[in-house]
């Protein structure tokens, strides 16, 4: 999946309302991340899928659909059965990628 | 928050989204509150009445949908809205089938779930303002009790007078009450209701007047009470013989003076709020004893409308017998043939102790077991097959308990009825000891003398077992 620049920021960045909730949330991106890859190490597949599903949800409501798809992509890949952890390692380093913008990008809202 | 529009409970299981739709409700005008799981919300449904329930999909290893027929069948008056991950017009299609108002994808914008919800609301109060008085659709039957109550309704229309509805559990209570409402010049303001017996008494006060960032640990934001946002609308005080005795000082206060002080607050709020009050119990008895203040009682009864129970109204039997296939049929999408008079007879025989709402579950189960679009005798009547008896002496730590009438009370009844039964089982079995029942149940002696007066429990009888 190819990313614009500002897939990172979110549809609700400019109501201030929404602040805190999304700063929050990126705070919360790197520990889902750590937890997907512990639960890929240990094979628990079906947690990992509940988690991406979960996800899918929570970056859609929070303004991040292309992140909802990235993670909707990783759990159908789950789902299907049909996976070397090459596919699921590249999926992830997509998402980190992105995940690590998000987080940079509301630390230094908060700095400025 | 702006001008009140409703209540709503978001049942989800990821915390980031219950905060995020949480606040934009809020934001929005609606008191929202929420669940992470279906016995959250069927909880939280035992407390309050919700105007709109946003259920999700997937619960973790839960089936959101599986609590749909719960919400429908027990808050017949609250919507539910499906909030879900997958943007799927077949899986809409199967919640809307099944009794979903709604369906909304997760992602959808804010400004416009918000715009979705304020035109649905629209919509409703149009449609139901179609008729003169549509609450007369609501009160089904045609016998004497049903016509004096609606003609009572009908004569406090003009007049915001204090109104005490009593009657047992499943006479319908509610319905009365939000009849008075819908009749009553403050129709276009909000009705709410709220259960004082189902909800702690820690939390009922904060609940009904609000309270003051800060008044106490978990007070994180200034929070209206429901008595703030009924105002110039309806309040229903469900189960008002429940209500602890401190409470019921500090009612009868915004009752005489029309202020509420919320929790932590120093400055009393004008309000303008109706309030209807209603009860399962013998409020005279609750006097009597004690229980209940006799000055709040003269205050709530400026006018009373008993609710006779179901078996001293049989005539009504068959009248909400079909009210209860059309309703089911149409749910269900099931052709269903009237019933014969064999079956009205057996139904009008039948006492009905758990009143309208047995009577509905009974018709729902039956339409629901039909495979031939009759109603079955037996499938009805199945809840009443052998019923279990907790308190003899076989009844092995067994499944029997799945079968017992409680499941078919409301859950505040349920819940008394089982920490009767509970407690009566631990004194038997402890020879009446209630230092031991306390020790057992993790409750002061002090709490259990209290709720022991309050069953009638007689302690002694349990020390003279031999």
């Amino acid at each position: 999946m190819n990313f614009t620049e500002n897939h990172h920021i979110s549809k609700y960045q400019e109501d201030t309302f929404y602040r805190s909730l999304l700063k929050s949330f990126s705070e919360d991106l790197p520990k889902v991340l750590t937890l997907l890859h512990e639960q890929f190490a240990s094979h628990k597949y079906d947690l990992a899928k509940d988690l991406c599903h979960q996800m899918v949800g929570s970056s859609a409501t929070y303004g991040y659909p292309a992140i909802a798809r990235m993670f909707e992509i990783l759990e159908k890949t789950i789902e299907s059965g049909d996976f070397d952890q090459e596919l699921i390692d590249t999926q992830l380093t997509s998402l980190e990628r992105v995940c690590e913008k998000i987080t940079t990008y509301q630390t230094n809202l908060i700095i400025e | 928050m702006g001008k009140y529009l409703g209540r709503i409970l978001l049942v989800d299981d990821d915390e980031k989204v219950r905060n995020f739709y949480l606040a934009t409700f809020e934001r929005a005008g609606y008191l929202a509150t929420a669940a992470a799981d279906l016995t959250s919300m069927r909880e939280q449904l035992g407390m309050h009445s919700f105007d709109i329930v946003f259920l999700d999909l997937k619960l973790g290893r839960e089936n959101g949908l599986d609590g749909l027929p719960y919400v429908l069948k027990n808050a017949p008056f609250t919507k539910v809205f499906i909030l879900s991950s997958q943007n799927s017009i077949d899986k809409a299609i199967e919640c809307m089938d099944q009794g979903a108002t709604w369906y909304f994808t997760k992602g959808m914008e804010p400004a416009e779930i918000i715009s979705k919800l304020e035109g649905y609301q629209t919509t409703s109060a149009a449609a139901a303002g179609q008729s003169n008085e549509p609450w007369r659709e609501t009160l089904v039957g045609s016998s004497d009790a049903i016509r004096e109550t609606a003609e009572t309704i009908h004569k406090l229309k003009d007049v915001d007078s204090t109104v005490l509805i009593l009657g047992e559990s499943g006479t319908g209570k509610e319905v009365v009450a939000r009849a008075l409402h819908q009749s009553s010049n403050r129709a276009s303001g909000r009705f709410d209701a709220i259960n004082c017996g189902a909800i702690p008494e820690n939390l009922l006060e904060s609940e009904l007047f609000g309270h003051k960032r800060g008044a106490f640990t978990d007070a994180k934001s200034d929070r209206k009470g429901i008595f703030e946002l009924c105002d110039k609308g309806t309040l229903l005080l469900d189960e008002i013989g429940d209500m602890p005795l401190l409470l019921q000082t500090k009612l009868l206060r915004v009752l005489q003076e029309k202020q509420v002080l919320p929790v932590g607050g120093s400055s009393a709020i004008d309000v303008e709020t109706r309030v209807i009050a209603a009860t399962h119990r013998d409020i005279l008895d609750e006097v009597k004893c004690g229980r209940f203040r006799e000055d709040l009682y003269y205050r709530l009864s400026v006018v009373f409308v008993q609710i006779p129970a179901l078996r001293h109204r049989k005539g009504d039997i068959p009248l909400l017998v079909n009210h209860f296939i059309e309703k089911f049929a149409k749910r269900f999408n099931r052709e269903i043939h009237r019933p014969s008079q064999s079956i009205l007879s057996r139904l009008t025989n039948y006492d009905w102790p758990g009143n309208i709402r047995e009577l509905q579950n009974a018709i729902e189960r039956g339409i629901v077991l039909s495979s031939d679009g009759h109603l079955n005798i037996d499938n009805m009547f199945s809840h009443l097959k052998p019923q279990h008896d907790l308190q003899s002496e076989d009844n092995g730590a067994n499944t029997a308990f799945l079968d017992h009438p409680f499941f078919d009370l409301p859950l505040t009844d349920a819940k008394q009825a089982f920490e009767k039964t509970y407690i009566e089982r631990l004194l038997k079995n402890n020879k009446g000891n209630v230092a031991e029942l306390a020790r057992r149940s993790g409750r002061y002696r002090a709490d259990l003398y209290r709720v022991i007066e309050r069953y009638g429990i007689d302690v002694d009888a349990f020390r003279n077992e031999l």
